[in-house]
């Protein structure tokens, strides 16, 4: 039995193809409306709003993972389908632009914003995974800080027992003016995320300084303590990586639920004052 | 640092019954079972009476007592030595009342309704529904407690049984053979039993031919025909001539009973030298002498591939291999030789059917008619396809299956798997578990990795569930409905036997908690209650596997290794 | 991660679930075993609770988390390990949950205090204004707010939710200060085609409010149009239907004016060349032209030639003719003219002193023949005898007898009573008058033996007033005698020689319809607007404007040699006549309204609306608000 993972190709284009769809029908309904002097309009933000609102079940979906409704990945592939032909929609919907007033302005940034962080998500959970499992290590985002906790505690210790051992303090003192700092918590943050090499190439220049300082005792402390760090720079990579897999979706989900709570007020007062 | 030094382990460092005394030994060897044994045939290492004080304990069992239960894995057989036992014929005792769990599928409302009513708290359990608590009595014996049949008289009305008495062996089958209990036998009076177990079992088949002659009468009248029968390419044969290959068949023990319990005290290195210690089944490039039918365990199939071993496949109960070998030889090709090497995987129990009678019931019948030669034909050209398949595949193909081999990932049925490749690590496979388990997680989401693959710290729902041997009340179980490994969590007392025996760690211990919060503790010694917890491949929930049906990128599955061959999409998506 | 973790007995589950983590772990320490507790307090406090057992107090430390510990509890049960306790944070995603809320709530909130603050107040930051106004619709609309047009508003939730399952009739607020020609919601404004069932209009099919100031809500669309048209086509070059043949000249001039022979005979006349224009702006007012570039007055562009022509036509009301005797009462005569010597010559045979015929006015007023002296001998005299006794009375009487409204004031203004008492006199005697002084600046005037009207000039009252009166009469009668004793009257005072003023020169004369069904002869006095063609409009100002004033009317209108212009109007029907220009034709447009140059859409030249215009009480509202200037 072969297993297949994700969706073919044929898949996504019929996922596509059926997103295009409906987009093309409602462009050629909003035509004829428009010249038999209707207003598009409404046709256009119904067929929107029946889009975010399914967007939005994915969300009501995450929830109830005991229900017997249709595999997750599936409502990924419609959220991400459907995201872009909202996009579409809204484009039809509001001439891109947005209705000129407050209201519509608000909504029209907020959608926006939505829109972008989605885009830069997805963009992010199909790259970085693929990076994370090239680091060689695999953490849970919610063991780094004991796992970095339990790194630095293993480095304080080799540190101490060399001083106990050899008697000297190069090691100690160098390590509490450079390397202390490197273990206290994930570094390089930034760097790591554009997958920059600066941490490890920070570690080694420490320990090049250090070493013709040292005798071949002490070196045997310091070959231990680079391969320590050389663990925290991975657990480093990870935290950054992972961080930003969860932290998009801090951005993109409370716009989200703004921009649905103020599209079922724009659906009111359409109703009220228009309609 | 202190060193902490340990003298060797040694074989009956841990006795089976703690209060075993001589004088309960010099009292068994008065039963005629046990003096018929002769005790000069033992070893000095392995005398008679140590393996009865240190391998074998008396249990007494207060009427109603269930001794074993249909569906349980035992690694004991036991011995009546006084009392009255009844056997539960078919159909059987209903689960509930061997304080099993019944699987009833949430209703469509009572899935919904666990979107409000899953416990914010961890571990939350309803101390005051005592419920099936009081199937479980504390027995003297075990130092532990036991499951009891509350109302026999009626249980004797309404089911068949049959009756048990002085002398009797049973349970020896499913404890040599690991195979599940074939059916419940309770006390029907007091009752004074014998448990042996498996290792002293072991003992007295390899060096008392009485014993022997009775354990291998025994499984060919009782298993073995059926085990045959079950096998496609003796399936055409009618009762005399399977009987015939029956008594032809020979039985081939391979590897540890308990390999399981050895098997994670072993570092990584040594586990990828395993395979050269794996006990040999067949070399590869030795002459063909039969057939070899795998009656339990996991056997590696593997070739020499330069300076090491390539795994190609393994075989599980009910495969066999060989057949297209001999049948080539028998066709008169010559210079037929073994293509590959069989190792048992930990334990395996194999069955040889030599070659004679395979020429005799199986060739014979493939060259006599025109349907048998084309079901023949067709047999050995998929086997030795199928097999050229595995040799032809190259090293990075097979490099999953073999690391799965590997790590005994193969014994799972539903291990699962995540594609770390495309798992962005929201953790919602394990919400969703939570959700489906009343705010509880039933697994990790760590586990040993293989480039992009990750099978998770989540129950594998083992074809040879090393998990459930031993676990005294029979709280883990096999569901009789689906094949998944289960704990019923009223039952389960706590005792970690199961934890420790799972060779995956699969298998978590929890301080459970009151409604409040407070952890719950034993208020004789203030330890807190722990339960045995794990993956139930959501048994009771209508969606299925919650897990899998959470990944919103399609990174998990839940695989039995053997009947998967991943094939990683491009689209990514 | 190190494998030992996997163990069983070396980790616990993650909890993802939860909403906290520890606190000693998010500073980067290491966290403590337990965890928080689910209320967000902390869990790590010590790391068992020791159990007396026989009186030894016992570590209870789970051996996932290493065991009993070294030190063991303390001599009163204390864990020997305590720390102090950390300030457990929420996870990510409960921040992200609060986030959510404070998104939600601040939409909310924005919601809400729209809702409550004042509109004056709160307008520009008002989450529920849907966009500014047009300049025009911002301004009045300014006091009393948006339920100038939203009849929902402040109503209400309960007006609310009534507003939702009705139809807000956006369209019927429109009309409050809109009005038209026409029925407000039947497309342009007009029942175009009662037997087809066309829809009804709304406003909001076409204007759409809330885009700014700067963004016009009156445009339209082709496709707009094509909605209705059936003949839809892309643009003007594209498919618009050729121009009528006779376009643009639909109507019948109301004065006779012909181009053709104006410009080529007249003006050419060196005899006039100080007084001819030099191009078309000499006549026609080109400033604020609209669609019609309309020519300047009488006064400015014909009087110079054609003043002097109009003063030399008189209109003779009475002539004294050849008579047969004397019938006249002497008696009566003397007493009325009061004579002093009157009847000295009574016996002498009587000897007519005129010999001419009787004036074709007087002839059709008293019904009397024109040619037969015993035939009108009668009356005619007794008319005398009645002026000299009445002077104008029994004219006045006579006219007034042929129409239904009396005519005869405007048609004898100016008449001197004594002049005609004393002309009658002076005929009943048989004797010439003799006027002491002429008219020389028009006006009436008796003079030897006729009563005669001199006209003062263009437009004189008392001139118009008898052609229109020869029309009313000529039309009317049933005897047959008579009618064509009023057709003959018609026929001189509308001929161009001799007629009064000559006035039919230049005024066209038509056929109008009465609404009783009859036809009545009309002289179009005055300049006729053109107002058949509500829906076209054409700016003449910017064509000029772009093509230049001097020789830019030529592009398209080019007169047209050929026609005889004046023939068409010998007739009273105006539909028969024939413009002396060319037609103009759609390619005549398109030299520069093409694909490439100047805008082709339907709206540059037709209008939907039938005389859109505002309502009084609009208006009215202007007024009283004089500071809210459109």
């Amino acid at each position: 039995m072969k297993i297949q993972q994700g969706f073919s190709l044929v898949q996504v284009w019929r996922y596509v193809g059926l997103a295009s769809l409906l987009l093309l029908v409602t462009w050629q309904w909003t035509i004829q409306i428009d010249s038999s002097l209707g207003i598009s309009a409404l046709a256009s933000g119904w067929v929107l709003f029946g889009v975010l609102a399914f967007l939005a079940l994915f969300s009501i979906r995450k929830r109830l993972p005991f229900m017997p409704l249709a595999p997750s990945a599936i409502w990924f592939m419609l959220h991400t389908v459907g995201g872009f032909l909202a996009l579409f929609l809204f484009w039809l919907h509001t001439d891109a632009m947005g209705s000129k007033g407050f209201y519509g302005q608000v909504l029209t940034i907020l959608f926006y914003i939505t829109s972008i962080s989605g885009v830069i998500g997805l963009f992010m959970e199909k790259v970085i995974p693929r990076q994370l499992t090239c680091s060689g290590v695999e953490i849970i985002y919610e063991r780094i800080p004991g796992e970095i906790a339990a790194i630095r505690e293993e480095v304080e210790s080799l540190i101490l027992k060399c001083t106990e051992e050899v008697g000297t303090s190069t090691l100690a003192e160098h390590y509490l003016e450079t390397l202390n700092w490197y273990f206290q918590k994930p570094r390089f943050f930034l760097n790591n995320v554009f997958g920059g090499h600066l941490s490890q190439h920070w570690v080694r220049q420490q320990c090049m300084i250090l070493e013709r300082f040292l005798s071949e005792k002490e070196r045997e402390f310091l070959d231990k303590v680079y391969s320590l760090a050389e663990k925290k720079r991975k657990i480093d990579f990870h935290y950054a990586l992972q961080t930003l897999l969860k932290t998009w979706l801090l951005v993109h989900i409370p716009m989200a639920a703004a921009v649905t709570a103020m599209v079922i007020w724009h659906l009111i007062l359409i109703m009220v004052f228009f309609v | 640092m202190a060193i902490t030094t340990q003298e060797r382990p040694q074989r009956w460092d841990q006795p089976f019954g703690l209060f075993m005394t001589d004088q309960d030994v010099d009292r068994l060897l008065t039963f005629p079972e046990i003096s018929a044994i002769e005790e000069s045939k033992f070893p000095a290492h392995c005398s008679l009476k140590g393996i009865l004080k240190n391998d074998a304990r008396v249990i007494k069992y207060s009427a109603g007592d269930i001794v074993i239960r249909e569906g349980d894995y035992g690694n004991s057989a036991f011995l009546v030595l006084d009392g009255s036992l009844k056997v539960v014929l078919f159909p059987g005792l209903p689960g509930e009342m061997l304080g099993r769990r019944t699987i009833r599928k949430k209703t469509l409302w009572q899935a919904f309704k666990q979107l409000w009513t899953q416990r914010k708290t961890p571990e939350v359990r309803d101390v005051k529904s005592q419920g099936q608590h009081s199937l479980v009595r504390a027995t003297e014996a075990l130092g532990s407690s036991q499951v009891f049949l509350q109302d026999v008289p009626a249980i004797l009305d309404k089911n068949k049984t049959a009756s048990l008495g002085k002398g009797a062996l049973f349970g020896e089958l499913a404890a040599l053979g690991r195979t599940p209990r074939t059916s419940t036998i309770f006390a029907e009076t007091d009752a004074e039993l014998l448990e042996i177990r498996w290792q002293g079992l072991r003992e007295f088949r390899k060096y008392d031919q009485g014993w022997r002659r009775l354990i291998d009468q025994r499984y060919r009248a009782n298993a073995l025909n059926a085990h045959l029968r079950a096998t496609s390419i003796f399936s055409h044969l009618d009762d005399k001539d399977l009987q015939e290959v029956a008594d032809a068949t020979l039985f081939e023990t391979y590897g540890k009973f308990d390999w399981h319990l050895t098997y994670n005290k072993l570092q990584t290195k040594e586990k990828t030298l395993g395979i050269k210690d794996e006990p040999i089944i067949a070399q590869q490039g030795d002459y063909s002498d039969g057939i070899l039918l795998v009656r339990t365990g996991f056997a590696r199939v593997s070739i020499d591939r330069g300076n090491g071993q390539q795994t190609l496949t393994y075989l599980g109960t009910g495969d066999f291999y060989g057949a297209d070998e001999i049948f080539r030889a028998w066709q008169g090709d010559s210079n037929v030789s073994l293509r590959v090497t069989i190792t048992a995987l930990g334990y395996a129990e194999m069955l040889r059917v030599p070659s004679k009678i395979v020429e005799k019931h199986l060739f014979a019948y493939w060259s006599s008619g025109r349907e048998g030669f084309r079901k023949g034909a067709l047999q050995s050209s998929v086997e030795s396809r199928r097999m050229q398949d595995y040799i032809d595949r190259t090293l990075t193909d097979g490099a999953l299956l073999e690391w799965a081999v590997e790590e005994r990932f193969v014994n799972g049925t539903q291990a699962m798997l995540i594609n770390m490749d495309r798992c962005v690590r929201c953790d919602d496979c394990v919400r969703a578990c939570s959700a489906a388990h009343d705010g509880n997680p039933r697994f990790i989401r760590h586990g040993k990795t293989f480039e992009n693959w990750m099978v998770a710290n989540a129950c594998m729902h083992c074809a040879d569930p090393v998990c459930m041997i031993g676990c005294p009340t029979g709280a883990i179980h096999r569901s009789m409905s689906g094949g998944m490994v289960i704990i019923n969590d009223d039952t389960c007392i706590g005792c970690e036997t199961c934890a420790n025996s799972c060779p995956y760690s699969n298998i978590r211990m929890v301080s459970i908690r009151d409604d409040v919060g407070n952890f719950i503790t034993d208020p004789q010694n203030q330890k807190p209650i722990l339960k045995a917890t794990k993956c139930d491949l959501c048994a009771d929930q209508i969606s299925g596997p919650a897990c899998v049906f959470a990944c919103p990128h399609d990174a998990m599955r839940r695989v039995d290794f053997r009947e998967t061959e991943l094939d990683e999409n491009t689209t990514g998506f | 991660m190190d494998e030992n973790k996997f163990g069983h007995d070396q980790s616990q589950y993650e909890r993802p679930n939860l909403p906290y983590r520890c606190g000693r772990a998010s500073l980067w320490q290491t966290p403590c075993n337990n965890g928080p507790e689910t209320n967000g307090t902390c869990g790590g406090i010590q790391e068992c609770t020791p159990f007396l057992k026989n009186d030894r107090w016992e570590c209870r430390r789970d051996k996932r988390f290493g065991g009993p510990c070294e030190e063991g509890p303390g001599s009163r049960g204390e864990c020997s390990i305590q720390r102090p306790p950390c300030a457990p944070r929420s996870t990510l995603r409960t921040i992200r949950g609060r986030l959510v809320v404070l998104a939600v709530g601040v939409v909310l909130a924005l919601i809400g205090s729209s809702l409550a603050l004042d509109p004056s107040v709160g307008s520009m930051i008002s989450i529920s204004n849907a966009g500014p106004l047009s300049k025009s619709h911002a301004k009045f609309t300014e006091k009393v707010g948006c339920s100038s047009c939203h009849a929902a508003h402040g109503t209400g939730p309960i007006g609310w939710i009534k507003a939702v399952f009705n139809d807000s009739d956006l369209s019927s607020q429109c009309v409050n200060c809109h009005s038209f020609g026409g029925p407000s919601f039947k497309a342009h404004n007009a029942n175009m085609s009662p037997e087809r069932k066309v829809a009804d209009t709304q406003c909001v099919m076409c204007h759409l409010e809330h885009s700014g100031s700067t963004v016009s809500t009156k445009s339209l669309t082709p496709e707009q149009c094509n909605s209705c048209h059936k003949k839809d086509f892309e643009s003007f070059e594209h498919g618009h239907p050729e121009f009528s043949g006779k376009y643009p000249y639909f109507n019948r001039n109301s004065i006779k004016f012909d181009h053709s022979s104006h410009l080529n005979k007249h003006f050419e006349n060196p005899k006039f060349s100080d007084k001819s224009p030099k191009s078309c702006i000499g006549c026609h007012t080109i400033t604020l032209s609209d669609r019609e570039v309309r020519p300047n007055i009488y006064e400015v562009i014909c009087a110079s030639c054609h003043d002097s022509q109009i003063k030399k036509k008189e209109l003779i009301l009475l002539r004294l003719p050849e008579l047969m005797q004397n019938l006249i009462d002497q008696k009566s005569l003397v007493q009325a003219c009061n004579f002093p010597n009157a009847h000295a010559k009574m016996e002498e045979e009587f000897l007519s002193i005129s010999t001419e015929q009787p004036a074709l006015v007087s002839a059709f007023l008293l019904n009397i023949p024109d040619d037969d002296p015993e035939a009108y001998e009668q009356p005619l005299q007794d008319l005398i005898l009645a002026m000299a006794e009445e002077s104008s009375v029994p004219f006045t009487e006579l006219i007034d007898s042929q129409t239904e409204t009396s005519m005869s004031k405007r048609l004898l203004a100016g008449l001197n009573p004594e002049v005609l008492k004393r002309a009658a006199c002076s005929w009943g005697l048989n004797q010439e008058y003799e006027s002491p002084s002429e008219a020389k600046f028009g006006g009436w005037y008796a003079d030897m033996l006729e009563v005669r009207y001199k006209t003062a000039g263009h437009g004189d009252p008392v001139a118009k007033s008898w052609v229109e009166f020869a029309l009313a009469v000529s039309k009317q009668q049933d005897d047959e005698d008579k009618a064509s004793r009023a057709v003959a009257m018609r026929d001189q005072i509308l001929s161009v020689k001799d007629g009064v003023g000559g006035c039919v020169k230049c005024h066209a004369i038509t056929e109008v319809k009465e609404s009783s069904g009859g036809t009545r002869l009309v002289v179009d006095w005055g300049y006729k607007n053109e107002d058949g063609r509500p829906y076209v409009t054409y700016k003449h100002d910017d064509h000029i404007e772009i093509l230049g004033a001097k020789n830019s009317c030529s592009t398209c209108h080019i007169v047209n040699k050929e026609v005889d212009y004046m023939a068409s109007y010998k007739e009273f029907d105006a539909g028969k006549w024939v413009s002396n220009f060319d037609p103009i034709r759609k390619k005549t447009c398109m030299q520069c309204h093409s694909e490439t140059q100047i805008n082709l859409e339907c709206q540059n030249c037709h209008k939907y609306h039938f005389k859109p215009s505002f309502k009084k009480d609009m208006l009215t509202v202007k007024a009283e608000h004089p500071s809210s200037t459109l």
